[in-house]
């Protein structure tokens, strides 16, 4: 949480050295757009996941531009996030592109950081999004990967007419399977979207709900404390699904995106599954922006619209089984049946997900 | 003989713990190093399905390890020589001589333990672009020095208060240099002191992320940098595996080297006795 804020106070009160190239960038035509980032001729694009997948994707844009793309390793986009700040001083950084979560966008003000609002400049503009998660990025940055959040489960030890749907269900169910269930609640959102919903639907906050100020969250409270010797905290998103393919979970909180990945690259059991239950679970996804003093701000921009195309849409739809950030992309190969996506709720509305969990780790699970 | 027996039964004991501690964690990452790609090992298969060393080559050849290696191990010696060299004096002086504040003085030296990691690496990494110093090499090694000098203050401040001033007067006596003085009176005292000094800071900068990664990525990178990516959103237990052996097998060999070069401390030097 404190470092949230310094990020966030940093960032606000960080002195802007706007370049002026970006400027006469948002003015040119597409064609040259794409002229002068061949003239670049390369890009460094931070993403904190898939690396390796997306190194062998974007190949592919290599080969179409002439562009050579870098993708360095990464931890987290929080530490991307604080080299840009870190380099604002810099008349280029080398971050040209980065990818972040869409509810960054609640953290930190866009228009300080990233170069823009360069969306409208790209083709079929009206076909890509730059609202995500509760987050406004106002242009300056574009949706390239939807993610849905859900429970992933091992259909050998859970049949489908056992899957939870309510908090009731699950609170039995959990209680018929002691230790069976894990979720985190740092290092990833998949454990916070669950204790979210959890928190919406106890406190009766449905979907077209109006909330004015967060409610009083103890009930929520005592119902995971009633409750936490029937649940698993797990460390991260990835440790919930290491640990559920090594037998120890049956079910767990997760990304579809992320344990899809794991299971096309042989990581993980193929046989696992995702479902979204009808008390909700969190969709949203990740854009990609442009630091306002990218070395090579073209090319990125080029990426960017390459990333956020209907075709590579498809393909990441069919590779990761995402859910496509461009309307005119194909949705066919997702994890989650189409059905389930209909039980997606939002993380920012209409209960801020940032009034929830922060208060949920500090009463429930660090008290 | 109840003393043997008793001592045999708490050696085996001590065996047994350390097997369980050390040797079956070590053992298991091999084992999920081995792991084939493409074939995983999962729940309920007791042992993984195919083993290769498929995977080693995989990391070895895609992943910037050996760059990151030799990245930080021509950085963290020289890091550790630069910070005992620099707290040398502060450390002779906390350790030898009385002056008003000196309480003060040594607080402040710890100041920078004080302060979370990414928040010194972001306003360290903004001061040196201001400063004009872009040579990432440079940046990095100043910052390490900067951040871990407290650690080499204080263990040499010990090591030179343990000096014993009848040794020194001893050797002025008998007329020897002040490179000789040093050489009998204060070198075998420190000696344990700047090898302690120099490991910790070695290890400090070698596992140290935030400023080497804001400073340094993407171009010259570092241990941490390619552990962090790998223990991070994007963990896989082999992938893991294979990053974390290859990474402690040459810190083990220093521990080891470095303790068979602690061990040579002398007892006689502190008491002045022998």
């Amino acid at each position: 949480m404190l470092h949230k804020l310094i990020l966030g106070t940093t960032a606000a009160l960080a002195l802007a050295t706007a370049a002026q190239a970006d400027e006469a960038l948002l003015s040119m035509n597409w064609d040259d757009i794409v002229a002068q980032a061949r003239e670049e001729g390369q890009v460094t694009w931070y993403v904190w996941y898939f690396e390796p997948e997306f190194r062998a994707i974007v190949a592919d844009f290599e080969a179409e531009y002439g562009i050579t793309v870098t993708i360095p390793d990464v931890n987290a986009a929080d530490d991307v996030l604080n080299k840009i700040i870190a380099e604002q001083g810099l008349d280029a950084t080398e971050v040209d592109l980065i990818a972040m979560g869409g509810a960054t966008a609640l953290r930190i003000d866009p228009t300080e950081l990233f170069m823009g609002p360069f969306l409208p400049v790209l083709p079929e503009a009206e076909a890509r999004r730059d609202k995500i998660e509760g987050g406004d990025w106002q242009g300056h940055a574009v949706q390239f990967w939807g993610n849905q959040t859900g429970i992933g489960y091992d259909p050998d030890r859970v049949t489908e007419a056992e899957l939870p749907q309510t908090i009731e269900q699950l609170e039995a169910w959990m209680a018929g399977n002691p230790g069976m269930f894990g979720f985190n609640f740092e290092n990833g959102g998949s454990g916070p979207s669950l204790i979210h919903n959890v928190a919406r639907n106890i406190l009766g906050v449905t979907m077209d709900s109006t909330v004015t100020e967060t409610p009083d969250l103890q009930p929520v409270y005592d119902w995971f404390i009633a409750n936490e010797d029937n649940y698993v905290i797990t460390a991260s998103n990835a440790d919930s699904i290491t640990r559920m393919n090594a037998g120890e979970f049956s079910m767990i909180a997760v990304w579809e995106d992320h344990i899809g990945g794991l299971i096309r690259r042989g990581e993980v059991a193929d046989r696992f599954k995702v479902y979204v239950p009808e008390f909700g679970m969190n969709g949203g996804g990740n854009v990609v922006a442009i630091p306002r003093n990218a070395a090579n701000p073209a090319a990125a921009m080029v990426l960017a619209e390459w990333l956020s195309s209907a075709a590579i849409q498809t393909r990441f739809n069919a590779e990761f089984g995402t859910a496509p950030a461009n309307a005119g992309a194909d949705a066919s190969f997702a994890l989650i049946p189409t059905e389930d996506r209909a039980n997606q709720t939002v993380w920012g509305a209409p209960l801020p997900s940032g009034d929830v969990v922060p208060a949920m780790i500090e009463n429930v699970f660090q008290r | 003989m109840m003393l043997a027996r008793l001592n045999t039964l708490l050696a085996g004991l001590l065996a047994a713990v350390l097997v369980l501690w050390l040797l079956v964690p070590f053992a298991m990452a091999l084992l999920w190093s081995l792991v084939d790609p493409g074939t995983p090992w999962s729940y309920p298969d007791v042992l993984p399905p195919a083993l290769s060393f498929q995977r080693w080559v995989l990391m070895w050849e895609t992943t910037t390890l050996s760059t990151a290696m030799l990245n930080s191990y021509t950085l963290a010696p020289v890091a550790a020589i630069t910070a005992i060299l620099l707290a040398a004096p502060t450390a002779y002086a906390f350790g030898r001589i009385d002056f008003p504040g000196k309480g003060i003085a040594q607080v402040v030296t710890l100041t920078p333990l004080v302060l979370p990691g990414f928040v010194t690496a972001v306003f360290f990494a903004s001061i040196l672009v201001s400063f004009g110093v872009y040579s990432r090499y440079g940046a990095i090694l100043l910052g390490h020095v900067v951040l871990f000098i407290p650690y080499a203050v204080r263990i040499l401040t010990v090591s030179f208060a343990q000096v014993n001033q009848e040794v020194i007067n001893a050797a002025r006596d008998l007329g020897a240099s002040p490179l000789g003085v040093f050489r009998a009176a204060f070198w075998p005292v420190l000696k344990p002191g700047v090898l302690a000094s120099f490991l910790i800071v070695f290890i400090l900068s070698i596992e140290e992320f935030a400023l080497a990664f804001i400073v340094g990525s993407p171009s010259f990178t570092t241990i941490p940098t390619i552990l962090f990516s790998y223990l991070g959103y994007d963990f896989i237990r082999p992938n893991a595996a294979v990053v974390a052996l290859i990474l402690v097998v040459p810190n083990v060999m220093l521990m080891l080297f470095l303790e068979r070069l602690l061990q040579s401390a002398n007892p006689a030097n502190l008491s002045g006795k022998g």
